[in-house]
Order: structure tokens, then C-alpha cells, then sequence
């Protein structure tokens, strides 16, 4: 908002505005942007099709997000805000969900989209949204549609994610029209080969007007849209390019608008930074969330040592390990989860500063001496394929030497590396890098909970088990008050950086780049699945 | 006249030949695909719902749960009535998607492999006429560079020289995005976004035509019959064209055809550097989504591609020697 | 020598040839001051074993010297124009009309892949105005006058479909078919059967009288000229070493190296390959031994002949020897 250029002659009018911009709060206000141009955006393949129920993968969903709309959305702190769903009411302590949809909205075809379309696209086109509904699934009891513009989800148990879940797209349902989809319903077959898997008709600021394959989506404005006068751009074109060199060319040559962050490598930025034609953006990541972890297994006789794990906390000077790993583009991560998720999100590893005397005396009492410059050896591991971990290890091996612990460094490929870890536990150290959002009961807890011990990727590698921890973790996400749920959160925060079973390193660079032509191209806490309504030409 | 018979006799023959080798590499390229690591269920699947049931689940409905050799019965029988299987990434039949992506290809591929041959005959002619010149050696030095440069580096300097700092022609793509008129304006663009694609194309092709077209020639003019030609009192050009190049087309010709299949495999590297929307990029696609019916799908249409360049680099050896049709 | 510039029959006057090649190993003096005359009409053979610079000799007249050749000095008239002062161009519309040349091995010297007949038709269409059908008709014209019982299917044959002896045929009247005043025929028969050779000897002397061209005939078979031809050159290592005419040479031959010549092709055994009465070995060409380069040879070697290179004696009535037996 607040870098978004305003020309007016009068500096007082620009103040008025500014103070009623920065009080509005909304992204994209109606009255700065004109209509006009096309946006293009790069996309690494081919998506085939934009059937979005059954193959929510991101290639589908880059461009079916501007085609369709969800219930709500979320804002770049990770607060659900309204989409078709004007408003809600959370009732029962959870238990019951009340939206209250938007009057007038339509189809792509002309036709309103009610509170049957909303029961439809949740009881019969989720459970096959292989991403949705493992969130759903547990949770759900059933769906009414009491009036034409109300819908009320009833659950099991209160299950407070729920919201931020329902605003990202791979999580919670875009709504589909009943009047077309009701007779290819009952089997992923029967959805994919509906004729709207490749003709979608949505509620969205876009209609599909062209599909080449191979080359590109034309999707034009939807001149009924109901958040006119969104979309500003006339066009949105969806292009496939799948050389990643080819794409950065592509964007610099103004071929291509907008990259998202998975596109563009992080030794890229400090170039694309210094080209005025475009611009390098460090918002959008905050749904994804991703931190940079050690993992200390905790079965191993040295690591299994809180001791030894605060020693090895107190002995890194984790900017050094940022700056040399990422090249400085990186933040230094003070908690288990991304510090976007404000509401949940505490700094509580930031005590351990660094500190060697300390680390050298808590070595020392965990009954590890220090005999000729050395008092162990630990071996750390790192999944072959991310260069910045392979770095990290090094810079760690450097810094752990100075309070005599020997690191020595060894790299697999992923698969081989993941079943080491995960599946047999082999390990004393791994480098690992951690989605923690969008909500932390999604992607947090699954490292510290003790039921998630066991033989899955990602689980409880550091088989880490403290019964407080546990009983929070247990009872946060069914606790409806967002205040209530981020206090049970601190708490947990707390108790981990007092084990450190983990110890975060950096949240993980989030570098994408539109051109310096568009504005408000990201809006979204999600780059890639972020609707492109509030895009403009500048 | 009595030499068009058994020109006739040996095409039938050729081709004839051809069709147990189609079964053949059905059975092969359906074998090979199934022997590579990775599941296609996983693919398939979503990272977030990676269970045992929704691997099952899936497939169950792709078919993969059954015996290879029952999954090959059904492939080969649906293959007698034109099915080429169900693409799983794209949801459409195999035969559709290849079918929507081949004219791009073939434009791509009739522009680069016309530019390469031509280019690579003529100054193969040429060099050979100026034979151990500062010319020809500095046309030898460039071959051997052409040939022995990775296509995607040669296509990404490309890129960098004329997209980039020249900023003369786009960077990828067949269509330009924005402010393209339809008629011909559409035209000359696809025309633009053609070019450094086909010159990427065309140079290895076209350094492997030049340097065997220079070698077949030098060896050619210092055979007895062009002494004879030149006796005639033929002019060098006369000579060189229609006597010796005639005779070192030859090899140059099988070479051309055998080296079909590297040209496929130039088209991966091609189109998917320039984001050319054809046939080679959907094979690196359908590779990295582990669509097994599409690159089955293609490899088949791409072995037949192959085998029809074999049989007509046959024939056309028929056609300029006949002493191999008559034999 | 027989210097006799203003002689009105004089056609070929080569005088001081010097053809010299560049090889790795060093310079190969093939011709090495040749001097020669041939007369309109008449039948000149040149005699010499293989890698003595006879075809050289014949190739250099016509000026299709291999590319690693020096032509050093000399001068070739050809009615009275001397031939290493022409352009190409003008060297090109002699060849077929004033000199034509029939080569040794018809094996090689047709182009495999053209017919036979257009090879021929070539000739007619390279020199004269006239149109394809009347250059086939010229052709089939000058397949009869050479003896080939079939002109049409000759004329659509490809070269593998005929005998050595047809394909001779039509190197000859590929050659005669311009009615060149000048025939050089290098080792025609060589290649072929005893049966054949004679055949193609008596076709030659029967062309000669019906076209009235000059022959000049190379080869390595002194018993081969004797009926065909009038006079008769000697050549040894590049020189001329006796001249005279055919009756003279063969009742009283000079130099040392003619009598070994006509002592081996009158033995019984004719057809042994190397002259195995004259003891010895063709010397190196890079390495010519000093004095008389038959000295090694030589059965009545002196000590003159080690040192210096004998002079070509003129003994009067046009016969020449370069040989120190006679100074």
C-alpha cells in the first residue's frame, strides 16, 4: 500500500487519501487503478487441464484460482477475510460454521451462484479433492443450506484451523456451478472427464478464452464480476515455459510479467533487484512458512543430552549461518513456526544467543570433557539437492569445532536421505527445511507430537516427547478463540526451545518479481495460488 | 523404364519389413517404461494425501494394479483399434494431445532440418572445392564446435545475444502474448518466435551434414570417374554437382536418416528451452509428471516417425544409387 | 631432336616437360624434361613400367594434374596454342572437342550413378547446340560406330548392368563422340580380358581411320603398339630415354633399358608382370639415383653413368637414345 505511487498535484488531497488508504486497508481500492492490459504470468508446465477438484496441483491451480472463487481468503497475516462468503459466525465453542454468501453473484454463464452451490461443491465435489480433504474429512459432519444465502457447516469436534485452511485454495473448496456438475459427480473418472474439466465455469474475476496446448491459457475478464470494478487487467495469459533460464530471460525481457517464488532462484535476487523494470517482492510466503531446521534425534546417547542440545544451540551464531548459506537474503528464524503467523508465532529460541563460555560449561556438566580440542564426533546429514543446506552444514562444522565438537557431513540423495531419517531413524543431526504454515496444527505439530513417531516422511524424527507439550498440543486446535489458540501456542514454543529437539536456523528466502509495469500483483500471503483481481497497470 | 520396377519392388519390400519391427518396439518401449523407478500413483497423488489407500485408489483406476503382462494385452489390443491410451496428466486421450502438439513440432523440425541440410550440403561442397584453405579449416574448427556443443547452451546463448541484449527476437514461445493482430502479422510472428529455435535445431544437424558432405566429397573427387568428367571438359561446377556430389549424397543421406533419431532427441532440449509447444516438450513434461500412456503414447509415435525416416532414407538411396535397388 | 616446328602435320608438340609432385616424403620428379611430338593422324605410343610418369605425362597434357602438381617448365602446343597459358574455361572446351581422353580401369572411370547413355549425351551437350534428342541420337550413333550391339539399353543402362568390354565401349565413344583430333588413350586395355584387349586395340586403329584423329597411346605393353602404332617414346623414371619408329625400335633397339623392355614381352611368357629380365627395381621416385637414372639397372653400366645424366643423342632419321653407350 504504501509504496504504491498516488499522482495528485495537491499534497493535502494525497495525504486525505493516503490516511483513508492505510485505514481502508483493502488491497487494490477502486478508484487507483485503471482498467486495461494483459498480465502475463509464467507457469512451469502444461496443465493439461483446470479441473481443480481432483488435481489441485499447482500448475491447476495458478490459473483456476482466477477462474473460480472460495468461501473466504486470507490476508498476508494469515486472517481470513471474505470472499463469496460476505461474513461468518463461529457457534457451538466450533462446532458449527455459519456463512452468509454474497448476493448477486454469477456464474461465468449467467447464473447466480446460491447456497446450493455451496452445499454441492463441499459434500460432493471435496472428497475428491485429495488435498482438501484430509482436513475435512476427520472434522465434517454435514452441510445445510438453510436459505438461499446461508450455508452452515456442522463438525464433529470444533476444529479451529478450519478457516485458515478454507482460505487457501488447495485446502478449502472453490465453489463449482450445482447446475452443470451435478450429473459427473461419484467418481474421479467422472470428473475428470466432464466437459468443464477443460471449459471451466466459475464464479471468478476470469473466464477461459483460449487454450494452446503446450504454450498458454488466455483467460479474459469476467465482465460481471462480482467485486467490480475487479479485475483491472483485460487479460490474464497463463504461460508454459519449462526452462528455468529461459523463464528468468523471459522475464527481464518483459515477455513474461510475473514469476512466482518457486521459479526463481535465490542467488537470482540481488540482480533482478537491481533492474528498474522490475520488481522483487518479499511478501506472499507467509502461508507457506518455511524455516530451516536441525533436527537432533534425540535417540542417540550424545544428542539425546538436553545438554549437549542447548550447548549446540548456544555455540551457532545463526546470522553467520544465514549470510553464508543464503547469501544474507534470509531472516534469521527464532521460533518453530514462520514468524508470518503472527498470531500463534513466539521468538523463544532467540535466548539462545551466542555464547560459548556457556555452550563450553553446559558440554562440560553433560559429562562430555574437552581432551585435546575435542570432545566428540556428530554427524550431520543433508538431502543432496538443496545447495543452501550443504552450506549450512559447513558453516555449522566450523562453528561446533570451536567448543570441541567434531561434525562430519554426509549427503544422499533425497529418497535415500528421507528413509535414513525418517524411516530408520539413523541419523544424529539432519538439515531439514519445514512448510510450517499456513496454520501450525497443519504442518507444526507433526514434528513434535509423540503419536507421529514412527516410519512416514516428515514426521517426529527427533522422537521427542514431553507430556506438556503433548497435552497442548492435543487440546490448541479445538480451541475456537484465536487469542486462547496462539496463547496454548507460546506455550508450546516455550517448551520446545527449553528441549531443543530442533533448533531453527533461517526462514527460508521467499524471492518472486512482477514487472515494475503492474502493481498489486500479489495480494495474497500465497504467490502462486494468489488471484490476479487486484493486478493493475501502472 | 526398367529401372522404376524394382525401385518399386524394394519399397514394397522395405516397408514389408518394417512391420514386425513396429510390434517389436511396442513391446520393448512398453517394457523399458514399466522397468523405471517411480510410481506413477505417486505423481498422481497430491503430497498432502500421500496414504496407502489413495495409491490403491489410483492405481486401481489407471490400470497399474494388474500384472505387466496383462497391463501390455490390454495396451497392445487397444493400440489395434487407434487407442493410444489415457493421458493421466492431461486427462485426454494420447492420441489427442500428441496430435495437438505435432504441428508445432513439425514446423520447428521442417524449418531446422531443410536449413541443415541445405546449409550443411552446400558449404559441405564448397569446403571440399577449397579443400585445406584458411576457409575450410576455419569451417571445420566452427563444425566441430556446432557439433560438439550442448543444444540447450547454444540455444541459451542464443537467447541471451539475440533476445536479451540485442533484443531483436523473443525469447521463447510460438505466439507472441500481446498487441498481435490475426492474418498475417500473426503469421510473420510465429515467424519471429521460429527462428532462434530452428537455427538452435539446425546446427548440430547441420555441422554433422557439412563435415560428412566435405569428407564424402573430398573423397568423391578423387575417384576416377570425375577424372573422366572433368575430361568431358565439364565446367567445376558441372563436376562438383552433378557428378561427385551426386555420388557422396550417399552416405550423406543415411546419415541424415539415421541421424533422425538424435533430431527427436534435439527437439526435447529445443522446445524446452524455447518453450516451444510441441512434441518435445511434451515428452520432458510427461517424463517429469511419469505419465506413463503419454510417453508410451509418444515413444511409439516417435519410433514410427523414426522407422519412416529409415524407409525413406532407403528409398532415397534406391533412388540416387541404383545399384542398391537392382541388387 | 626432331625440332622441326613448322612441320604443317605437327598436332601435339611437348617440349621440356616438368611435372613435379609434392609429397610428404619429399618431390617425385615424374616428369622430368619430357619432350614429345605427335602428328594429325598419326599413332604415338608411349612406353614405360608403371610409376615411370606416362599417364602423368598424358594427364599433364591435358592439364588434369592432381592438385599436389608443379608443372616447373614446358610447353604443351596444341596446334601451335601452348596449353599452360590457357584459362580454364578455355582448357574446358578443348577437352572432349580437341583432346579427349579414354582412361584404364572402365570399372571406375564411369560414374555409377548415371546412365550410361546421359554420361555420354553429356559430352555432346557440354559442346554443341543442339537439343537432348538430338544428343541421344548422336549418341546412340557413335554406340554404334564403337561396336555396341544394343544402343538402346546400353544407352539406359547404369554402368554395374555392363561387361568391362561395353563399358570401355562407352568410355570410347564418350571420347570420340566430339571427334576430338586428339585421342589419349591410357592403358585401355589393361583392365580387361586378353580376348577383349585385342578387340578394343583393333577398334582404336579402325576409329582412327574413320574419325582420322591422332592416337596417342600409353602403356606399359611394348607387344601391345607394335601393330597399332607408327613411332614409339621410351620412358624411364620420368625421362624419355628412345624414340624411333615402331619397325626401327623394335629390329634395333638402343638404350639398354628398350632392350630389356622387348626382351621380357618377347618371351613366351607374356603376361608376367614385372620386366623380370631386367634386374632390379623401379628406383625411388624421391630418391633418383645420380648419373643415368637406369644405372643401378644397367648391364653395361660405366663409370661415366654413376656420375653424370647421359644427353639425348639425335642418331638421325628422328630417332633419339639418352645413353652414354653412344656418345
Amino acid at each position: 500500500m504504501e509504496r504504491r505511487k498516488v499522482r495528485f498535484g495537491s499534497a493535502a488531497i494525497f495525504l486525505v487519501l493516503a490516511a483513508v488508504l492505510v485505514l481502508t486497508h483493502i488491497p487494490g481500492s477502486a478508484w487507483a487503478q485503471k482498467r486495461g492490459g494483459t498480465l502475463v504470468i509464467g507457469l512451469e508446465a502444461d496443465p493439461g487441464h483446470f479441473n481443480l477438484i481432483v488435481k489441485p496441483g499447482t500448475t491447476v491451480q495458478v490459473p483456476a484460482v482466477n477462474i473460480y472463487n472460495k468461501l473466504i481468503t486470507l490476508d498476508f497475516d494469515l486472517n481470513p477475510k471474505p470472499e463469496l462468503a460476505k461474513s461468518w459466525e463461529v457457534k457451538d465453542g466450533g462446532k458449527t460454521l455459519v456463512f452468509h454468501l454474497r448476493k448477486g453473484v454469477k456464474f461465468h454463464d449467467g447464473k447466480e451462484m446460491t447456497s446450493e452451490d455451496v452445499k454441492f461443491s463441499l459434500e460432493k465435489c471435496l472428497p475428491y479433492n485429495p488435498r482438501s480433504r484430509v482436513f475435512w474429512k476427520p472434522v465434517a459432519e454435514k452441510v445445510e443450506a438453510p436459505d438461499k444465502y446461508t450455508i452452515v457447516v456442522r463438525l464433529k469436534k470444533p476444529f479451529a484451523p478450519l478457516l485458515t485452511v478454507m482460505g487457501v485454495i488447495f485446502g478449502g473448496p472453490a465453489i463449482y456451478p450445482k447446475h452443470l456438475w451435478k450429473d459427473h459427480v461419484g467418481s474421479r473418472k467422472a470428473f475428470l472427464n466432464a466437459p468443464y474439466s477443460k471449459k471451466p465455469v466459475g464464479t471468478g474475476p476470469f473466464m477461459l478464452k483460449e487454450y494452446k496446448k503446450g504454450s498458454h491459457v488466455r483467460l479474459v475478464r469476467n465482465p460481471n464480476y462480482w467485486n467490480a470494478p475487479k479485475p483491472y487487467a483485460d487479460e490474464l495469459v497463463i504461460r508454459f515455459v519449462s526452462d528455468a533460464n529461459t523463464r528468468l530471460i523471459a522475464l527481464e525481457k518483459g515477455e513474461i510479467d510475473y514469476l512466482r517464488a518457486a521459479l526463481i532462484p535465490w542467488d537470482q535476487a540481488a540482480r533482478l533487484k537491481k533492474n528498474p523494470k522490475l520488481v522483487v517482492l518479499d511478501k506472499g510466503g507467509e502461508a507457506t512458512g518455511q524455516v530451516e531446521f536441525m533436527l537432533l534425534n534425540m535417540r542417540r546417547p550424545i544428542t539425546g543430552n538436553v545438554k549437549v542440545r542447548q550447548a549446540i544451540a548456544y555455540a551457532l551464531d545463526k546470522n553467520q549461518i544465514s549470510q553464508l548459506a543464503t547469501g544474507g537474503t534470509a531472516k534469521v528464524a527464532d521460533g518453530i513456526m514462520h514468524s508470518a503467523m503472527k498470531w500463534a508465532h513466539k521468538g523463544s529460541f532467540a535466548q539462545y544467543k551466542q555464547d560459548l563460555k556457556m555452550a563450553n560449561r553446559l558440554l562440560d556438566e553433560a559429562g562430555y570433557p574437552m581432551r585435546g580440542g575435542k570432545r566428540f564426533s556428530l554427524t550431520v546429514t543433508w538431502a543432496k539437492g538443496r545447495g543452501f543446506e550443504g552450506l549450512a552444514a559447513e558453516v555449522i562444522k566450523q562453528q561446533l569445532k570451536k567448543v570441541g565438537i567434531d561434525i562430519k557431513i554426509e549427503s544422499f540423495d533425497r529418497a535415500a536421505t528421507l528413509k535414513k531419517v525418517y524411516i530408520n531413524h539413523d541419523f544424529d543431526i539432519m538439515m531439514q527445511f519445514f512448510t510450517t504454515g499456513p496454520d501450525p496444527k497443519i504442518s507444526v505439530t507433526r514434528v513434535y507430537d509423540r503419536n507421529n513417531i514412527g516410519s512416514a516422511n516428515f514426521n517426529n524424527a527427533p522422537s521427542y516427547i514431553n507430556v506438556g507439550v503433548q497435552r497442548l498440543l492435543d487440546a490448541e486446535w479445538q480451541i475456537p478463540d484465536v487469542k486462547k489458540r496462539g496463547a496454548a501456542w507460546r506455550q508450546i514454543v516455550d517448551m520446545v526451545a527449553a528441549d531443543a529437539p530442533v533448533i531453527p536456523l533461517f526462514e527460508t528466502p521467499f524471492v518472486h518479481t512482477h514487472s515494475a509495469k503492474w502493481a498489486d500483483v500479489v495480494t495474497r500471503p500465497y504467490c502462486a495460488y494468489c488471484t490476479r483481481e487486484d493486478a493493475y497497470q501502472k | 523404364m526398367a529401372g522404376d520396377y524394382p525401385l518399386l519392388r524394394y519399397s514394397v519390400r522395405r516397408i514389408l519389413q518394417a512391420v514386425p519391427l513396429v510390434f517389436w518396439v511396442i513391446i520393448i518401449n512398453f517394457t523399458i517404461i514399466h522397468l523405471a523407478p517411480g510410481d506413477p500413483a505417486i505423481y498422481l497423488a497430491s503430497v498432502t494425501e500421500a496414504t496407502p489407500e489413495a495409491y490403491a485408489e489410483l492405481r486401481k483406476e489407471f490400470g497399474l494394479d494388474k500384472p505387466l503382462y496383462v497391463q501390455m494385452g490390454i495396451y497392445l489390443w487397444k493400440l489395434l483399434h487407434l487407442d493410444l491410451g489415457y493421458s493421466t496428466w492431461h486427462n485426454s486421450p494420447v492420441l489427442g494431445v500428441i496430435i495437438d502438439r505435432l504441428p508445432a513440432t513439425m514446423l520447428l523440425m521442417a524449418t531446422a532440418f531443410s536449413i541443415a541440410s541445405l546449409m550443411g550440403v552446400v558449404l559441405g561442397v564448397i569446403a571440399s572445392r577449397y579443400s585445406y584453405s584458411v576457409g575450410d579449416h576455419l569451417a571445420t574448427l566452427a563444425s566441430l564446435a556446432g557439433y560438439s556443443m550442448p543444444i540447450f547452451w547454444l540455444g541459451q546463448l542464443l537467447i541471451l545475444f539475440f533476445a536479451l541484449y540485442l533484443d531483436w527476437l523473443p525469447s521463447q514461445g510460438m505466439y507472441s502474448m500481446r498487441g498481435v493482430e490475426p492474418g498475417w502479422p500473426a503469421v510473420l510472428d510465429v515467424l519471429k518466435h521460429l527462428l532462434l529455435p530452428a537455427i538452435t535445431y539446425a546446427t548440430y544437424h547441420m555441422t554433422l551434414v557439412f563435415r560428412i558432405t566435405r569428407g564424402k566429397m573430398q573423397e568423391t573427387l578423387a575417384q576416377d570417374f570425375i577424372l573422366t568428367a572433368k575430361s568431358k571438359g565439364l565446367n567445376e561446377r558441372r563436376v562438383l554437382y552433378r557428378h561427385a556430389l551426386r555420388n557422396a549424397l550417399l552416405p550423406v543421406v543415411t546419415v541424415i536418416g539415421i541421424n533422425f533419431a538424435y533430431v527427436m532427441a534435439g527437439s526435447v532440449f529445443t522446445e524446452t528451452v524455447f518453450g516451444w509447444p510441441g512434441m518435445g516438450r511434451l515428452i520432458f513434461e510427461s517424463i517429469t509428471a511419469r505419465d506413463y500412456p503419454m510417453i508410451l503414447g509418444i515413444f511409439l509415435v516417435v519410433s514410427m516417425m523414426i522407422m519412416l525416416a529409415n524407409l525413406i532414407t532407403d528409398i532415397l538411396y534406391a533412388l540416387i544409387d541404383p545399384r542398391v535397388a537392382y541388387n | 631432336m626432331n625440332a622441326n616446328a613448322e612441320n604443317r602435320n605437327g598436332l601435339l608438340r611437348v617440349s621440356d616437360l616438368r611435372t613435379y609432385l609434392d609429397v610428404p616424403s619429399g618431390v617425385i620428379k615424374a616428369v622430368d624434361g619430357v619432350s614429345l611430338e605427335v602428328n594429325r593422324k598419326e599413332a604415338v605410343a608411349l612406353v614405360g613400367e608403371s610409376g615411370s610418369g606416362k599417364s602423368m605425362t598424358a594427364l599433364t597434357i591435358i592439364r588434369l594434374q592432381p592438385v599436389v602438381a608443379r608443372i616447373l617448365s614446358g610447353e604443351i602446343l596444341l596446334n601451335d596454342v601452348d596449353l599452360l597459358t590457357l584459362d580454364t574455361a578455355s582448357m574446358c572446351d578443348l577437352r572432349g572437342t580437341e583432346i579427349a581422353m579414354v582412361f584404364q580401369d572402365p570399372m571406375t572411370y564411369l560414374n555409377p550413378v548415371m546412365r550410361a547413355g546421359a554420361q555420354v549425351a553429356e559430352v555432346v551437350l557440354e559442346h554443341q547446340e543442339v537439343s537432348k534428342g538430338e544428343a541421344r541420337s548422336q549418341v546412340l550413333d557413335a554406340f554404334e560406330r564403337v561396336g555396341i550391339p544394343s544402343p538402346q539399353r546400353v544407352y539406359d543402362s547404369y554402368p554395374h548392368q555392363l561387361s568391362g568390354g561395353m563399358r570401355q565401349r562407352v568410355l570410347i565413344a564418350m571420347a570420340i563422340s566430339c571427334r576430338p583430333s586428339l585421342l589419349i588413350a591410357d592403358e585401355p586395355t589393361t583392365a580387361l580380358d586378353v580376348t577383349i584387349q585385342a578387340q578394343i586395340m583393333d577398334l582404336l586403329a579402325h576409329l582412327r581411320e574413320e574419325l582420322q584423329n591422332a592416337l596417342f597411346l600409353i602403356t606399359h605393353d611394348i607387344g601391345l603398339v607394335a601393330e597399332h602404332c607408327d613411332r614409339i617414346y621410351i620412358m624411364y623414371a620420368g625421362q624419355i630415354v628412345e624414340h624411333a619408329d615402331t619397325f626401327t625400335l623394335f629390329a634395333e633397339p638402343k638404350h639398354p633399358y628398350t632392350e630389356g623392355l622387348l626382351r621380357s614381352t618377347l618371351s613366351p611368357d607374356k603376361r608376367v608382370e614385372v620386366f623380370e629380365t631386367i634386374e632390379g627395381q623401379v628406383p625411388n621416385p624421391t630418391d633418383m639415383p645420380s648419373g643415368c637414372r637406369f644405372h643401378p639397372r644397367c648391364p653395361h653400366v660405366k663409370d661415366v653413368c654413376r656420375e653424370e645424366s647421359p644427353p639425348s643423342l639425335d642418331l638421325g632419321e628422328g630417332r633419339m637414345v639418352a645413353c652414354w653407350l653412344y656418345e
